[in-house]
């Protein structure tokens, strides 16, 4: 019938039977053209998308002595801009640029306080700051086929600025469908680095099966330009020594419905303030007090059983366990300790859909013990890491999309109850000594100094603007 | 109070069912990948969005003749209820990964 067709239309267009075939050659020609130019107008060339948000946070945190210290209407806004350009298909490059600051003021007036530590590298985006645009991402990507020839073994490698915050687990109660790289449990602050990902499955038979290859420097030591000396970017000794971080991420298995993921990394040189030297000397140094190694397995399972309705088809369900280890420097007290000290915290989670098209509710609880110390000063909770807490935390929060999923509302509440100090600080022995609240407390009194936050609550509501 | 959590669990048990690209990734992965072979985000980036909604209509008709061609062994589960089940997941999946989307590959 067709071919039929083609003869009726050439019998009517005056046409003979080749050129009607150079025709439909032409055709086809132009319908290529055409899809080529649709790729590279839609996926091929500089894409830039928005991700903007106001948030208001009621926070309040009750002290050791009784009292309370509390923002009920913190108003901040948030606005990244993503960017990306894909050469071709093996090479592509991300950006991310992100603005993060409180209604208002800036931090540079004296309206407010100093930033403090807020604009520290590992957090610059996540923290409120000014009113400046800081770049959260930039790296690019290149997708091989073949790793040293081996077909069976497709593998990914990049570098740059990474996309290290809201990783595996940490993804859910920030809205997001997808996980960033590392495990959100451990590691949730912006690094620059590398990872090599070797995608196995094809090797090995298991489903979703990859090793990712993962290193990063945290800080690097090198005077600033135009130095008296004329020895610009040189090592400077009296400085800390650059913070270097090497690491595997390991995927035995990923099905879609079942996600296991295993990641260990070692820190070196990690930083933080000396209690001596600050009752000496008044000021707050960094030094090098030693290296932390971590051990992270979390799980997933998206969906419970197969097909038995659209709520269990929906439903998350994780748990996480993670270790940390400190090896100090001698000497050096490391998180108050001169020994090595281990950490551990678990992580459970449940989200379930709503009662609307793709509105979820979500529950969390964690706990992390004395010794226990996260790189997740990132995270994106007002009141300090919730995942870093040496106590319980609780977190239930309500995700409603309000235009499809281009504008949504998120409803949180976080709940911390410390145990011990030093949840959200450095690994030194001013910032990161585990004592138990009222301990802490009576030798703040002695000292004369503030006492210790006991708990810390956070009731947030989110408006955000996704295109 | 009984009553209560039953209609509550009734309420939940009862909702509509509705696409979503992001189960369908899930069950692309689960149920598609160990024939084609390719990660999703290969799969979606064949074709263009308004090629997938091409496919995908008709309960998949084309979809299932071009993917049974190219993929033989997967013949039998695109035939299936469990696919006609996945099947708009995975077409809402597709399309928003689809060449033309300006969604980027995942970095994996």
């Amino acid at each position: 019938m067709k071919r039929l067709t083609g003869v009726a239309a050439a019998v009517l267009l005056g046409l003979s039977m080749p050129a009607m075939a150079d025709l439909n050659d032409d055709v086809e020609a132009l319908k290529q053209q055409v899809r080529e130019l649709q790729k590279k107008t839609g996926g091929n060339h500089l894409n830039f998308s928005v991700d903007y948000r106001v948030s208001m946070d009621n926070i309040e945190y009750e002290l050791a002595d009784g009292s309370t210290a509390s923002n009920d209407d913190l108003l901040a806004n948030r606005l990244w801009l993503n960017m990306g350009y894909q050469y071709n298909e093996k090479l592509l490059f991300r950006g991310q640029l992100a603005y993060n600051k409180a209604f208002g003021d800036t931090a540079m007036h004296n309206q407010r306080n100093e930033s403090g530590y807020a604009d520290f590298d590992w957090v610059v985006s996540e923290n409120l700051d000014d009113n400046t645009i800081k770049v959260k991402q930039a790296y690019f990507l290149y997708l091989g086929d073949a790793f040293f020839g081996n077909e069976q073994l497709p593998w990914t490698f990049s570098l740059g600025r990474r996309p290290s915050t809201t990783g595996f687990l940490a993804n859910h109660r920030e809205g997001f469908d997808k996980a960033n790289s590392p495990l959100g449990h451990s590691i949730n602050v912006e690094f620059d680095g590398l990872s090599l990902n070797l995608r196995l499955e094809e090797l090995t038979g298991l489903t979703g099966n990859a090793l990712k290859f993962c290193a990063g420097r945290g800080l690097s030591n090198a005077t600033s330009r135009f130095s008296p000396a004329g020895t610009d970017y040189a090592k400077d000794p009296d400085k800390t020594d650059d913070i270097d971080m090497v690491g595997i991420i390991f995927t035995p298995y990923n099905d879609g419905q079942y996600d296991v993921k295993l990641q260990a990394y070692h820190a070196n040189n990690m930083i933080g303030l000396d209690m001596n030297d600050i009752m000496m000397t008044g000021e707050q140094t960094f030094y090098d007090f030693g290296d932390l190694n971590n051990v992270t397995l979390s799980a997933e399972m998206n969906g419970v059983g197969e097909f038995i309705n659209d709520f269990l088809d929906g439903t998350r369900l994780f748990a996480s366990v993670s270790m940390s280890q400190t090896d100090p420097n001698s000497d050096m007290a490391m998180l108050g300790s001169t020994e090595d000290e281990r950490g551990y915290s678990y992580w459970l989670g449940v989200n379930v859909p709503g009662f609307f098209d793709d509105d979820s509710f979500g529950f969390e609880f964690n706990h992390g013990s004395k010794y226990w110390r996260s790189f997740t000063y990132g995270e994106d909770t007002m009141i300090g890491s919730k995942i870093a807490a040496r106590g319980d935390a609780y977190e239930a929060y309500y995700n409603l999309p309000l235009v499809d999923k281009a504008l949504t509302l998120q409803l949180r509440y976080t709940y911390i109850d410390y145990d011990y100090t030093g949840s959200n600080g450095f690994f030194g022995n001013a910032t990161g000594t585990p004592m138990r609240i009222d301990d802490a407390w009576q030798m703040a009194q002695m000292m004369g100094m503030p006492p210790p936050v006991k708990n810390a609550q956070d009731i947030r509501a989110v408006i955000r603007y996704q295109f | 109070m009984k009553k209560i959590v039953l209609v509550m669990i009734a309420v939940m048990l009862s909702f509509s069912a509705h696409a979503d690209a992001d189960k369908g990734k899930k069950y692309y992965l689960k149920y598609l990948r160990p024939y084609f072979e390719i990660n999703g985000q290969e799969f979606a980036s064949e074709h263009l969005k308004v090629e997938w909604k091409r496919f995908f209509k008709n309960d998949g008709k084309k979809f299932i003749k071009k993917f049974s061609k190219q993929y033989p062994q997967a013949q039998e589960f695109l035939e299936s209820d469990t696919f006609q089940k996945i099947a708009p997941d995975v077409a809402d999946f597709a399309i928003k990964y689809a060449a033309d989307s300006g969604e980027l590959a995942d970095c994996n």
